[in-house]
């Protein structure tokens, strides 16, 4: 079909837009990073218009549903939510400097979802439970929230390597260099972990309101609800310790990959536990 | 913002320390990962079924023992929450003061503070007289502003203004919304309830059971399953279930709906879900029979009912009817009766395929062969699928508290992230003649946003002047 055709292309663009970044931080020329971000763009625009065929084609198929609803649709929006907001931050900021850092996770979910053979690329019908206005809403804030996770733990190893600047010669230290200075870093850090977190909060209480409706109990400690509290809770305490207790830099980058491994937990690893939410292991 | 503690002139208070204090909080939240962690790792009651329970060796018993098999309704939970419900409302309580003052502003506009504690000020000299540039500036600032105060001192006018004020309780609008969830839930399970009841259609009930299956629950209603439909995709995955329920209260209907997943119904306050749907044990079939090579006969029969073989003088009972026999597909269970004794055999529906994949099975298997009652052959020629409808019943008085806290918690999250209290001093002086207009100011969080503001506000004035 063609939008998964579309979708695997995707893969390819950002596998460019990547390599661009990199070459751009190792020349330290500009131009590499403007044919990046318009690598990037063409991706991203790519990718809507596919998500839209797909969502077409499904009402072509007689079972229509935003294409959201299984594993594939899952990494996929899941890419397209990293990339958005990576591209709303080069626009704010006017700096390239996180590229080469940001797309690796949206390249991996790409090639994962199209190139992987135990991942179903055919649109299903909705099962009743999923049956929901409230899908929507729901996933899309959920992996919003996971996309500016991922972002802030991809800023957070480039901070815990920009810390080892001194020490590094040649190419690898060059490479350091290239990259923006650790306060500005912790700054683009903590502003995703606050968006990651309200739009968690935001998914979490959409879940709820959908689990009221459709399983009689707005939370029934199924292993997602418990890994996105934990997710949650984790993130609470980062923003604890740097608001009131002034932490900044080394330990937040450190609490971050914490936390993103929460959120990795939360999407896949659950997964392997008995639960409501099983539908994803399709 | 980190923000310091004042200084405590009072005798120190060990206790209160330790309940307000953020590392407390940080150690809670850490300690409630751990425990819901286990929670997901370690079979709960529920998943576990009664296996672990029944298991007391080595680590089952210990498991049980610490309550780790329901951590969910743990003491362990319980007590976390309610250190982390004490801990927020100390906190609270020790810091409200601070943010009290800074709402209303009073070491801001307070002539005792001296000026130029505030961060680097913008300034602009003009030709225009101080008292226009003072209204003017004015001006400008009520545009997003309100205005706080104003003095004069040597000779120089100060003018306080600010904005978002509000946003220093939303940190206390978050913990209170998180308070009440935590309220809420406790209501929830203090006086709610879930239960579950099947029903095979056409039954009614009048009561459902709590989870466990033990404890039950009675209702002052009845409600009756009329009907139960389900449609498949082609992949034989559910696409739809509805049951068709009647309320019926002192043998009248008082209410009749369709219950579809998503979309329960509330009667008298219980909330009634389509949970889940199933084939119900013991609905009818179509038996076929023929005497050697006589004329096949059928007849519809339910399980314990029974059909008469004048010729034979002998009765067949439908002891079982079993929707799959041992992988083989649909079975019954057959008793023929005669003066002389009793035999009994199962009849499968799919026998002709049973025996081209085990050659020989009717023969080595007796109970298997169809034909034992001789010179009777039986056949299945049909199960009739009878559905039953899973319900749910739940009460939860908690919920509407759990979502009013919920609805805090965000609004109190926006106002944290996303607005801020700013507060601009505005200095009209002269020197050289010249009128000298300094700006300067300070802001919750966000300082380099209230940077570019002031110097937008002192570019209005500019660009109005010209």
């Amino acid at each position: 079909m063609s939008h998964t055709v579309i979708l695997s292309a995707v893969t390819f663009f950002y596998f460019g837009a990547f390599l661009l970044y990199l070459l751009r931080v190792i020349t330290n020329r500009e131009t590499w990073g403007v044919g990046a971000s318009w690598t990037l763009l063409i991706g991203f625009a790519a990718q809507t218009v596919a998500l839209v065929l797909r969502w077409i084609d499904s009402y072509r198929l007689g079972i229509g549903h935003a294409p959201l609803s299984n594993f594939y649709e899952s990494l996929v929006f899941f890419a397209w939510a990293m990339v958005l907001l990576y591209l709303l931050t080069e626009w704010r900021t006017r700096s390239r400097s996180a590229g080469v850092f940001v797309t690796p996770p949206a390249l991996i979910c790409m090639a994962y979802a199209s190139f992987s053979p135990t991942v179903n690329s055919r649109i299903q019908p909705l099962v009743p439970a999923l049956q929901s206005n409230w899908l929507i809403s729901h996933v899309v804030s959920c992996f919003l929230g996971y996309a500016a996770f991922t972002i802030a733990f991809a800023l957070a190893v480039m901070f815990l390597l920009k810390r080892r600047e001194g020490e590094q010669k040649g190419l690898t230290g060059r490479f350091l260099r290239m990259l923006p200075d650790r306060e500005s870093i912790d700054e683009l850090l903590y502003h995703n972990v606050v968006f990651g977190f309200i739009l968690l909060t935001l998914g979490i209480a959409t879940g709820s309101v959908w689990a009221h409706h459709a399983w009689g109990s707005y939370w029934s400690w199924d292993p997602k609800e418990t890994w996105s509290l934990v997710t949650w809770l984790i993130y609470a305490a980062l923003l604890h310790v740097r608001l009131v207790r002034g932490w900044r830099g080394g330990r937040i980058a450190a609490l971050c990959i914490f936390g993103f491994a929460a959120v990795l937990f939360t999407y896949f690893g659950v997964n392997y536990l008995p639960g409501l939410h099983s539908y994803l292991k399709s | 913002m980190p923000e310091k503690d004042l200084p405590n002139t009072r005798k120190p208070r060990p206790l209160w320390a330790f309940l307000s204090s953020v590392r407390l909080t940080v150690v809670l939240l850490a300690l409630l990962v751990l425990l819901a962690v286990l929670g997901t790792v370690i079979p709960q009651r529920d998943t576990a079924m009664e296996a672990a329970r029944h298991a007391h060796t080595g680590w089952a018993a210990v498991v049980d023992a610490l309550r780790l098999s329901d951590v969910f309704h743990s003491p362990w939970l319980h007590a976390l929450l309610g250190l982390l419900s004490l801990n927020l409302v100390v906190c609270s309580l020790n810091r409200f003061p601070a943010s009290l003052r800074a709402f209303r502003g009073d070491s801001f506009t307070d002539p005792s503070v001296p000026p130029g504690n505030l961060p680097p000020t913008l300034s602009l000299e003009t030709g225009d007289r101080p008292e226009e540039a003072l209204k003017r500036m004015e001006d400008l600032l009520k545009k997003t502003y309100r205005l706080a105060g104003r003095r004069t001192r040597a000779e120089t006018d100060f003018l306080y203004a600010d904005r978002g004020r509000y946003s220093r309780f939303g940190v206390y609008v978050i913990h209170l919304g998180v308070l009440v969830i935590i309220a809420g839930a406790l209501a929830g399970s203090l006086f709610g309830f879930k239960a579950y009841v099947n029903l095979v259609e056409g039954e009614s009930s009048d009561v459902a059971y709590l989870r466990g299956g033990e404890e039950q629950k009675k209702f002052d209603f009845a409600v009756r399953c009329d009907r139960f439909s389900v449609d498949f995709y082609e992949s034989g995955a559910p696409k739809e279930y509805r049951s068709d329920l009647t309320f019926l209260k002192g043998g009248r209907v008082a209410h009749h709906g369709f219950l579809r997943v998503n979309s329960p119904i509330l009667f008298e306050g219980f909330r009634f879900y389509q949970a889940s749907y199933g084939i119900a044990p013991g609905g009818r079939i179509s038996l076929g029979f023929r005497r050697g090579a006589g004329k096949e006969q059928s007849v519809n029969i339910g399980a314990g009912e029974a059909v008469e073989l004048p010729e034979a003088g002998a009765r067949v009972r439908v002891a079982r009817i079993v929707e799959n026999m041992m992988e083989m597909g649909p079975a019954v269970k057959l008793v023929v009766e005669t003066p002389k004794g009793q035999v009994a055999f199962w009849v499968f529906q799919e026998i002709a395929e049973i025996e081209r994949a085990n050659p020989g099975i009717v023969r080595q298997v007796p109970m298997f062969n169809p034909g034992l009652f001789a010179p009777y052959v039986f056949s299945l020629d049909r199960l009739e699928r009878k559905y039953y409808t899973g319900l749910q019943v739940a009460r939860d008085p908690g919920a509407p508290v759990v979502a009013a806290g919920a609805f805090l918690l965000f609004a109190g999250l926006m106002a944290v992230f996303f607005s801020s209290h700013r507060q601009i001093e505005v200095r009209v002086g002269t020197s050289g003649g010249r009128t000298q207009i300094g700006i300067s100011g300070r802001s919750s969080r966000d300082p380099r946003g209230l940077q570019e503001e002031m110097r937008r506000i002192l570019g209005g004035y500019t660009k109005a002047s010209l």
